[in-house]
């Protein structure tokens, strides 16, 4: 089970490469995927680094209080879009919801702890994945739903469920998951225009009675 | 056709393009003048006599309308000479009858009669120049030579009448002295208005004291008599508000003891029990609107008379009726307990293996009305009742549990992801209680809904005669595109209606079906099948309001708008109406106010749109329905 104490490095770095799909080529999609990955790997060294010398700060306490501190600390992660590293969250937590009486098992992963503590930018996704605990979904590639909003009432990027993002599950391990964007493009809810996503995900793995 | 190019006549000759262009019916208990027939009589809410009042004013209007239109007519065209002097007579005539029937109208508290009344007093003038012009040509000089030997023959004959008259008014037989006279006047001011103002005097004036005399009289019977049938009328509306508090209480008592229960005659279990009690209180909902139009129109039905010379003019006394007040003042949180102690007995004597079952079906029970109340009071009510449910089972309690985390957060991104995209299609689809308001604002020559100076937006009255405001207006306003708001699907989610705002509302048909596709994806994210509904009261209000067709906003074109009374609109409302006001409340009577006194009560409008949907905004999606196709995602959001 997972506890706040427990909590290690939990860097979480997603990179949401934004770049207008019909006005950019693929080799300078691909140029400046492989920029931003490095600069988010940059990013996710600099911060484990950071977190390893603050993790002993982290107190015990209520799991509100707690997961206030981790955010404060970056033990939670964060969610980063854009090459230029503005759009970062200070959060990022993911729930595996077991398949139940005829339904599928649900992967959410989200930015905040839970709503009553949403700040923004903020991030969600959702999918609806074939698996009984999370350690199966290593190694999958699954269509999710994604959401991101800069800023409470502004416009939402998002995937939904008829065009989804391709979210490949790189490890679980203990109370730490690890993800990628693979593929995908996010719709702007009030101009239209897309973008191609692609991004690395780290966020803690929470049950149930941790929310 | 902008209405501050127009004299009040050339307005009024518009207006009357109406009466050939299109085939004017009777007065309706339903039809109000709309875009497509603008001379239609306002609708009635009262009983036969206000049919048979309303139905023959608007005999009597559409006649002489037709007379003036012909009338003004030959006179654009300089051939006053030409007139028709009986029909332009009995018209002019026409408008005195107009008038009586109007104040009869208004007695009956209905707003009906103050339209008839500005339409009266509008074709006056225009009768009395075309008349004066006609008599001063030759063709009209013969012929008033004609009227003034009838006048002078025939004068002993009025001075038996105005006799016999003073005689009956002794007796104080007034309605029968108002008849005598009236028969009389009714053929004198048909030929009298061709005469001068000299002559015209000495042939009326012998006749102004009687009337004078005879119409106080008749005001404060008539005052009695139509109080007494309104009062009558408003007691068999008396909102049954104790008594569904004690059903619900009596199907509680009898969830405590036993699965079923007896409503109505039938045993039925917990939950169809919960969906009467529910179906009664929409009802008590319609009989508070219908109770408050009446208690507004009987307290100041009179005021309106103002504007017909023929009444008196109360004062608008501030007053808030107990019943309206106990009604919007809480009613709803006693209901929404009353609802919640239903499914606590229910869940208090239902066996643990019961509890899947009876809480799939409160909730179906509870959907559309969690998400139609405005007041968390009664959603925060029902969900501690099915709370307790739930305790009894906790295997269900948990698959519960499991559900809603793997929905809460898709509905609330879906939420925002349709508030945006509206957000942005609001820039072309303005809502339409704001979009419709230039138009009809006073202005120049103009009288319209709102006053020039300090409009007061949420309050439309009638400043003019019904075709008046429509007829300038209308092009400027149809075929714009307009959203409207809080879309309601009422009866099977075929048709809709809006829930009324700034005394505006909207009518959609046919809209649901389009949006299949988006509902079918909405089910789809809560993993809604036909063998598996939704686990959580959220999750099932999305279903179930999407299913009935309710929409945060629909954008389309406007393509019809009709022009209702505000007491009328009330007091007839029928009950599948009720979602046109919020439940547990009542209108207020404009600026946030709710007395059940208004001053000038019956010149209150409400306009009615008819809009033709393009595109809706779901609590949970936005979809483009202008084809049979809709799209059914939310990709739709850009879509034009």
């Amino acid at each position: 089970m997972f506890h706040p104490r427990r909590v290690r490095i939990l860097g979480c770095a997603l990179l949401l490469f934004a770049g207008l799909a019909g006005g950019c080529s693929k080799e300078k999609l691909d140029e400046l995927v492989e920029k931003s990955k490095q600069q988010i790997d940059q990013g996710v060294q600099k911060a484990q680094e950071s977190i390893n010398d603050n993790v002993a700060k982290a107190q015990e306490g209520a799991t509100q209080a707690a997961g206030t501190a981790q955010e404060k600390l970056q033990l939670a992660g964060s969610i980063t879009l854009g090459a230029d590293g503005t759009f970062k969250t200070n959060g990022c937590y993911a729930r595996f919801v077991a398949p139940t009486a005829g339904r599928p098992a649900v992967l959410r992963i989200q930015s905040y702890r839970d709503a009553a503590s949403e700040d923004y930018p903020s991030v969600f996704l959702r999918a609806t994945v074939t698996a009984t605990q999370p350690s199966e979904l290593v190694g999958q590639t699954i269509p999710a739903q994604m959401f991101a909003q800069a800023q409470s009432g502004g416009p939402v990027w998002f995937a939904d469920a008829t065009a989804p993002v391709q979210l490949k599950v790189v490890s679980v391990d203990g109370g730490k998951i690890v993800a990628e964007v693979a593929g995908g493009a996010l719709l702007h809810s009030e101009g239209g225009q897309a973008v191609a996503a692609a991004g690395k995900l780290e966020g803690v793995l929470q049950s149930r009675k941790e929310q | 056709m902008k209405s501050g190019y127009l004299t009040r006549g050339a307005l009024f000759a518009l207006a009357l393009t109406a009466v050939s262009a299109t085939c004017v019916t009777a007065a309706s208990k339903t039809s109000n003048p709309n875009h497509q027939d603008a001379m239609l009589a306002m609708a009635v809410h009262g009983d036969a006599s206000s049919d048979k009042l309303v139905d023959e004013a608007q005999g009597r209007y559409v006649t002489a309308a037709k007379a003036l239109q012909t009338a003004l007519e030959r006179e654009a065209k300089g051939q006053i000479n030409r007139t028709d002097p009986k029909a332009v007579g009995d018209a002019f005539a026409a408008t005195h009858q107009l008038r009586r029937l109007a104040a009869q109208l208004q007695f009956l508290g209905e707003p009906a009669g103050v339209d008839v009344m500005m339409r009266s007093y509008a074709m006056s003038p225009h009768l009395t120049r075309i008349a004066q012009g006609y008599a001063s040509t030759p063709e009209g000089a013969a012929f008033l030579a004609k009227v003034r030997v009838f006048l002078a023959k025939s004068q002993p004959e009025r001075s038996n009448v105005l006799k016999r008259t003073i005689e009956l008014a002794r007796k104080n037989q007034w309605k029968e002295a108002e008849t005598t006279l009236h028969t009389t006047l009714d053929k004198l001011h048909g030929m009298t208005v061709f005469l001068t103002p000299d002559e015209w005097r000495q042939i009326h004036e012998p006749f102004e004291q009687v009337t004078t005399s005879i119409n106080t009289a008749l005001t404060t019977i008539r005052a009695q008599e139509s109080e007494a049938i309104l009062q009558t009328r408003r007691k068999t509306l008396t909102p049954a508000m104790d008594e569904l508090l004690q059903q619900c209480g009596a199907v509680a008592q009898g969830l405590a003891k036993s699965a079923t229960v007896e409503l109505e005659g039938e045993m039925v279990g917990g939950p169809r029990a919960l969906s009467a009690l529910l179906t009664r209180g929409q009802q008590v909902h319609v009989q508070v609107q219908k109770y408050h139009a009446l208690t507004i129109a009987i307290n100041d039905r009179l005021s309106a008379g103002g504007a017909g010379g023929m009444l008196p003019l109360s004062g608008g006394v501030v007053s808030v009726d107990p019943i309206v007040a106990r009604y919007a003042g809480g009613f709803s949180s006693q209901f929404a307990g009353a609802i919640a102690q239903v499914i606590e007995a229910d869940a208090a004597r239902a066996a643990d293996d019961e509890v899947p079952a009876l809480y799939r079906a409160y909730l179906q029970a509870l959907a559309l009305t969690a998400m139609r109340h405005r007041e968390a009071s009664f959603t925060n009510a029902c969900h501690g009742a099915l709370q307790k449910l739930l305790v009894r089972s906790p295997a269900f309690a948990a698959d519960v549990a499991a559900y809603e985390d793997s929905t809460v957060e898709i509905l609330r991104w879906r939420q925002r992801v349709a508030e945006s995209q509206a957000r942005a299609r609001l820039a072309t689809h303005p809502l339409v209680e704001k979009a419709f308001r230039s138009a009809f604002t006073s202005k120049d020559n103009y009288r319209g809904l709102f006053e020039k100076d300090m409009p007061d937006y949420n309050e439309p009255r009638l400043l003019a005669a019904a075709p008046d405001i429509l007829l300038p207006a209308l092009e400027q306003v149809i075929g714009q595109k307009v959203s409207v708001s809080d879309v309601r699907g009422i009866g099977t989610g075929k048709n809709a209606v809006t829930v009324m705002n700034a005394r505006t509302y909207g009518t959609l048909r046919g809209v649901r079906s389009a949006a299949e596709p988006a509902i079918a994806a909405l089910k789809a994210d809560l993993f809604v099948t036909e063998e598996s509904g939704p686990l959580t009261l959220p999750a099932a209000a999305a279903v179930a309001s999407a299913e009935m067709g309710d929409w945060n906003l629909c954008g389309g074109t406007l393509n019809g708008l009709h022009l209702e009374a505000f007491v009328t609109r009330l007091a007839a409302m029928p009950d599948p109406a009720w979602p046109l006001v919020p439940l547990g409340s009542v209108p207020t009577a404009g600026a946030g106010r709710m007395e059940s006194s208004v001053t000038n009560a019956l010149l209150q409008a409400v306009v009615r749109f008819d809009v033709g949907p393009e595109w809706v905004q779901h609590q949970y999606f936005v979809a483009d329905i202008a084809s049979e196709s809709a799209t059914a995602s939310n990709h739709a959001g850009w879509k034009r």
